[in-house]
């Protein structure tokens, strides 16, 4: 294409792609990079619109955003059409629309020009010095069609102040505030008041002078990096298992892995099976992980869990619930103790952060003098937990200096060994209720041992798993999720863990507000298990009532799920006094008929642990 | 009441700084507001009002607040400081468990 007006190299222009545009509905090419101003000038176009007032030709005179002259309507479609934009600020892009300003019916015939030919013409743009300045119509701003004349009329009306005089003529307040006129119309302001222009002074720019968008103001903060995504040393693996990914706070974390044709359900079914029938691997690298250490870390983790830490042995673990002061479960997890003052410290993925501000906060303002430091090892670690009757096989085959009976290696325990030759802090612990293991080896090997164990695993019909199974898992087992079955009024004793509370502590985060009668109030909401009559699935969220009594709500439902190992749906449900209810029957309110279902302990899967114990 | 350290360049910026008293003065953004400070946590035998006024009783200050901070994105430290809430001026800052310069006043 060739364009006369336009140099063959130089500004940030892509001369190989064209970009198709109208100016008053005739058809233009410009390029990717070209403003509005720059194209037209490029295919010989200098009349781009008319002055407001005195309807006076205009064209491009400067450039930028201190461009007084060229003022183009710009209609992007569907009511986005925005006037005064000045032609060398707007960049070019397909199809945009542009239209002159201030002439009817067309730009060349304008019968508004009148105005301008019924004067006296002196195209003349006016500075201090012109002889001639006060001879006709001289112009200082072009965008408003300021004269000098109308400047001396302001002063000679008794505006003394540059910003009345400004304000009484209008210079300097178009869109480019004045960038073109307003040296020379204080000037001339000056002059006719007999000050100097120092005394005279300036006027005010206002914002935007040029417009900011609001990209510019939030900076990197937009798109992908508007949150970090946080994702664990294993992603590249589970992407490759064919993880489906949710959002668990900043990580991404598989909720379940699909095969080719299944839906989510059914993929969740497959992996429940085989955890209960043989095994699964799961990435549990997102749990917090705190070493609490110092001659004090045991005393400090016995004021700030519920539980006991202090009693636990070397290499032993105990499942601990967190409390805030006013009694309410904040997070729970897995104290082990590795040493004498050595502590290994997990908490919920969601939680990690909150805990460890929590305990800093203890150790600094209420326990200053214990001797006790506090360190996240959340990201250093990579957990892979391996769960169900095969774990033991699949992990004795990439294992050879850790004993795993059961007599040497009890569940809630701690030892250290190698998996698949990387070094590793094994935990026996289950959150599925299958024999378990979860495996810590430093977070830059973890894949190493992924590839190991998965290798390993063939034989024995090893799996992956993601959170939706492993929730499902989790729940038919009666285990809670904090921020599910708790809400922030839940008391250990409301999800029948009372039992992990050590009373007997003469203080510690919680104890007094445990104390309180509310606490131990018999009709508070406790959990229990629901199977539906009707064996259909239950809705989360739904509320409990008593058919005789349908009036209010006795309760609600917490998780529901189809659980493979049952052969129907059940639920997680808080219902008030519901210990004293298991074995009755309630009802789930519908819009139509109430459901009857059927209470139950919440351990369904296992009640006495054999499989745990195994 | 611990000095703070030398004052840096950036206190010449017109940001809000806030002086940690281990630090320095830094950006407010790299601190966590705490509450108000000086609570005194009671022992597990006392009364439900002393308890319940330590877990939700709280000064509503106008004018000069003695309240925690924690200097999150920084050394990790919680610390007390003297805010006037009405002007946001913060106008000392102390470790934590030395005593209120507030002392004896009404707030």
């Amino acid at each position: 294409m060739s364009q006369p007006f336009r140099t063959a190299t130089h500004g940030r222009i892509d001369r190989s792609r064209e970009i198709r545009f109208t100016f008053d509905r005739q058809t233009f090419v410009g390029h990717p990079g070209d403003t509005i101003a720059s194209a037209l000038l490029a295919n010989g176009v200098h009349l781009m619109g008319r002055s407001f007032k005195y309807h006076r030709p205009r064209g491009v005179l400067g450039f930028g955003s201190e461009e007084p002259n060229a003022l183009v309507g710009v209609d992007r479609g569907n009511g986005r059409f925005e006037p005064n934009q000045r032609a060398t600020m707007v960049r070019l892009t397909e199809g945009l629309v542009v239209e002159s300003q201030n002439r009817s019916p067309s730009l060349r015939r304008d019968v508004g020009a009148i105005n301008d030919l019924l004067s006296k013409f002196i195209p003349a743009h006016a500075t201090p010095s012109d002889a001639q300045a006060g001879a006709g119509k001289a112009f200082v701003d072009f965008q408003n069609d300021v004269t000098a004349k109308d400047i001396r009329l302001a002063v000679r009306e008794g505006f003394q102040s540059v910003e009345h005089i400004k304000r009484y003529t209008t210079n300097g307040m178009a869109t480019d505030q004045g960038r073109t006129s307003n040296i020379n119309a204080l000037a001339i302001a000056a002059q006719t008041l007999g000050k100097t222009i120092p005394e005279a002074g300036l006027t005010t720019f206002r914002a935007p002078f040029s417009p900011t968008t609001f990209g510019t103001m939030a900076g990197f903060t937009r798109g992908a990096l508007f949150d970090p995504v946080r994702t664990p040393p294993l992603h590249d693996r589970l992407i490759g298992e064919g993880a489906v990914f949710e959002h668990a706070g900043q990580w991404k974390r598989p909720r379940y892995y699909a095969q080719p044709g299944e839906t989510m359900d059914e993929a969740v079914l497959r992996e429940c099976a085989t955890v209960r029938r043989a095994a699964g691997m799961f990435d549990a690298s997102t749990l917090g992980k705190i070493e609490v250490v110092g001659p004090d870390a045991a005393s400090f983790l016995d004021f700030i869990y519920a539980g006991k830490p202090s009693s636990l042995g070397e290499g032993r673990s105990r499942y601990a619930l967190m409390l805030r002061e006013d009694g309410f479960i904040l997070d729970d997890g897995i104290i082990t103790r590795l040493e004498a003052d050595r502590f290994h410290v997990t908490t919920t993925s969601a939680g990690a952060a909150a805990v460890l501000a929590t305990m800093e906060d203890f150790r600094q303002t209420e326990l200053p003098e214990m001797r006790v430091w506090l360190t996240s090892t959340t990201e250093q670690w990579a957990v892979i937990a391996v769960n169900g009757p095969k774990a033991r096989d699949v992990l004795m085959a990439v294992t050879d200096d850790v004993s795993l009976t059961n007599e040497d290696f009890p569940h809630m325990s701690m030892r250290t060994g190698t998996v698949a030759a990387v070094p590793a802090r094994i935990f026996r612990a289950s959150f599925t209720g299958e024999l378990g293991y979860e495996i810590n080896v430093p977070a830059r090997s973890a894949t190493i041992v992924w590839d190991g164990l998965r290798r390993a695993g063939k034989q024995f019909g090893l799996g992956v798993y993601g959170l939706e199974a492993s929730q499902v898992l989790r729940a038919e087992k009666g285990y809670i999720i904090v921020g599910r079955e708790t809400d922030g009024t839940t008391t250990p004793d409301d999800v029948g863990l009372g039992g992990m509370v050590a009373k007997s502590k003469p203080d510690f985060v919680g104890k007094r507000s445990l104390m309180r009668d509310a606490a131990t109030d018999p009709m508070r909401k406790q959990l229990v298990a629901l199977l539906p009559c009707d064996g259909q699935p239950i809705e989360e969220g739904s509320q409990l009532i008593d058919p005789a009594d349908p009036g209010h709500s006795l309760g609600h439902v917490s998780s529901a799920y189809r659980s493979a190992e049952l052969g129907g749906p059940f639920a997680l449900a808080m219902v008030q006094a519901g210990r004293s209810r298991i074995g009755t029957r309630l009802a789930i309110a519908t819009a139509n008929s109430p459901r009857p279902v059927e209470l139950r302990d919440p351990v369904l899967v296992d009640p006495t642990g054999a499989r745990l114990h195994g | 009441m611990r000095q703070p350290p030398q004052p840096s360049p950036i206190e010449d910026i017109a940001v809000l700084l806030i002086p940690c008293p281990y630090c320095g003065p830094r950006a407010e953004i790299e601190f966590r507001y705490g509450g108000e400070a000086h609570l005194e946590r009671p022992k597990p035998d006392c009364d439900e009002q002393s308890w319940g006024a330590y877990l939700h009783s709280r000064h509503n200050v106008r004018g000069r607040h003695a309240e925690r901070w924690r200097h999150t994105h920084g050394c990790g430290q919680f610390f007390n400081a003297i805010r006037d809430t009405l002007t946001d001026h913060i106008e000392a800052t102390y470790e934590a468990g030395e005593a209120s310069p507030l002392q004896g006043s009404t707030s």
